[in-house]
């Protein structure tokens, strides 16, 4: 057999054949105004000064829909005084603890579920039984059981963030690419290697959808939690506003609920971005700027 | 001297229909054998066997002389099928531990012209490079066997050339016995040393071998590719099961 060199062009030529970027597509909409003022805020100060018109104009009870302005000075006294801090830290501790165990268990009960078939055929049908169960239908169940303290709270945030993980788990896991676990077969990992470094990271982009629409939920069972006994957390000053009448800290509490749910799937996405740098996916927007 | 890999697959099937009947050969180390067949005819199946991952038919196949498992084999897929998460380094030395790998993926890096790639995701490589990159994972364990399925389809002829040039390069310096499966004869003439045609085998088809000649002229190429096209065009007879070609005449045997 000949030996065979590898002549310097193909070198030369694999050098120039390092791949481009994506082609990046630009939409006609995609204007320039972005660089200078963040294009979410146009809309939510639009809608502020229109309502602040409405208030003033006295074409709505005060009362009912309060102008922005008063809203503000109702935050800012809240926050003075210390009790919007107090609700926000309440509220926001009570979703974390609720998610960390709601979606951990979903995570776990996913993970068995989708590797073993002996689990799968005894646990998956009554998941999916009880996934049908509207969750607030708990919400007797939790009061009689656990009383109205922080445990029932946490246990209904804890069921409503299971089921969304615990489903994407389950499909993430289900669906990585058999090509790339015949690899680790072929090479002779084991079935706890083949997890760790082909299971495991092949499904990271399903677990972290998982993850957020299991926080978004998070909230909504919180609020519903603290709605129906609570004496402290943004849900209670909803109760509360409600009660005493007052739509300004009601409309508070809705603004905090808004801004802190962003802000924890902000950190989420971010994340995902470090964790999920690898993914060859279309950016039909073209690159971020 | 013991061939490094000898196959014998006498039946194999699926649901009852025979994919695979009566195929037998040798690869010595440092040696090609491209095996060429219509799509259907069992290639795969073949080398899926060979590398262990199928073990329902009849027949052995031995590497060494020997059946055991402890023989380490080598893998490239006609997809490159990189673990997208891992840079190339780290796709190199996948599965293996970390201290054992670095200076064989340095040695390999160097060897398949990827030195300045070394931190690239798969997704920011071309197909041949990524191509590669599978066969630098394939070499890092020091195969006695190493098989490709289909790996160059996919690619255009420039790279397919230069990728032709680095595996006789690799299975000279790392005495692989190679098998190749590949769907092109011209490809089979111009990288392997024997090419093995398999005939449609589910209609009672035949093994043609066919040696490729050594100090071949390109019109003496031309004609072991005319050759091969011919066979694989011959209807089979009852007759002709199993046909030997070699370098100037064939016989039936």
């Amino acid at each position: 057999m000949n030996a065979i060199v590898q002549s310097p062009t193909d070198a030369r030529r694999d050098a120039a054949e390092t791949c481009t970027r994506t082609p990046e597509l630009k939409w006609p909409a995609d204007m320039n105004l972005g660089a200078k003022i963040p294009l979410g805020v146009v809309l939510p100060a639009l809608l502020l000064l229109v309502w602040e018109i409405i208030s003033r104009m006295g074409w709505v009870a005060p009362h009912l829909l309060p102008p922005p302005s008063t809203l503000a000075e109702t935050a800012f006294a809240l926050a003075r005084d210390g009790s919007l801090f107090n609700h926000t830290l309440a509220s926001s501790s009570r979703v974390t603890a609720g998610f960390v165990i709601g979606a951990s268990l979903g995570l776990i009960a996913g993970g068995l579920v989708a590797l073993n078939r002996t689990a799968e055929s005894l646990l998956d049908p009554s998941f999916q039984a009880l996934r049908a169960v509207p969750s607030l239908a708990w919400v007797p169940l939790l009061l009689l059981w656990l009383g109205i303290d922080l445990a029932p709270k946490l246990t209904l945030i804890a069921i409503g963030t299971f089921f969304p993980m615990y489903l994407a788990t389950v499909s993430s896991l289900k669906n990585v690419d058999r090509k790339l676990v015949e690899v680790g077969l072929q090479l002779g990992l084991s079935p706890a290697q083949l997890l760790r470094t082909i299971y495991g990271p092949a499904s990271l982009p399903g677990l972290m959808t998982g993850l957020r629409s299991s926080l978004g939920l998070g909230w909504m069972f919180l609020v519903a939690a603290e709605l129906i006994a609570a004496t402290s957390g943004l849900g209670y000053l909803l109760t509360d506003g409600r009660e005493t009448g007052r739509a300004d800290l009601v409309f508070v509490a809705i603004i905090a609920l808004a801004l802190l749910g962003k802000l924890s799937d902000t950190l989420l996405v971010a994340v995902e971005r470090r964790v999920l740098r690898w993914r060859d996916v279309a950016n039909l927007q073209g690159e971020p700027k | 001297m013991t061939p490094r890999l000898q196959v014998n697959l006498q039946h194999k099937s699926f649901a009852g229909r025979a994919v695979i009947r009566d195929v037998a050969f040798d690869v010595a180390a440092g040696e090609i054998v491209a095996v060429l067949g219509a799509s259907g005819c069992g290639k795969s199946t073949l080398l899926r066997a060979i590398a262990g991952l199928d073990r329902q038919f009849d027949g052995s196949i031995a590497i060494h002389g020997t059946h055991n498992n402890q023989n380490v084999i080598g893998m490239v897929y006609q997809e490159p099928r990189l673990m997208p998460w891992l840079d190339v380094e780290a796709n190199i030395g996948f599965g293996l531990d970390i201290h054992a790998r670095k200076s064989s993926i340095d040695a390999l890096l160097e060897e398949v012209l990827l030195e300045n790639a070394r931190r690239y995701l798969p997704k920011q490589l071309s197909g041949g490079m990524a191509q590669r990159v599978a066969i630098a994972r394939a070499l890092i364990r020091e195969p006695d066997v190493l098989l490709m399925d289909e790996p160059f389809s996919a690619l255009d002829v420039l790279t397919r050339r230069s990728l032709h040039t680095l595996t006789r390069t690799v299975t000279a310096t790392h005495r692989t016995a190679t098998v190749i499966v590949t769907h092109d004869p011209e490809e089979a003439v111009n990288l392997a040393d024997r090419v093995l045609v398999l005939l449609n085998q589910a209609e009672g088809g035949a093994t043609i071998q066919h040696d490729i000649r050594p100090a071949s002229s390109k019109s003496a190429r031309q004609d072991d590719i005319e050759a091969i096209i011919a066979a694989l065009d011959a209807p089979p007879t009852p007759t002709n099961n199993i046909i030997w070609y070699d370098k100037h005449a064939h016989h039936t045997r």
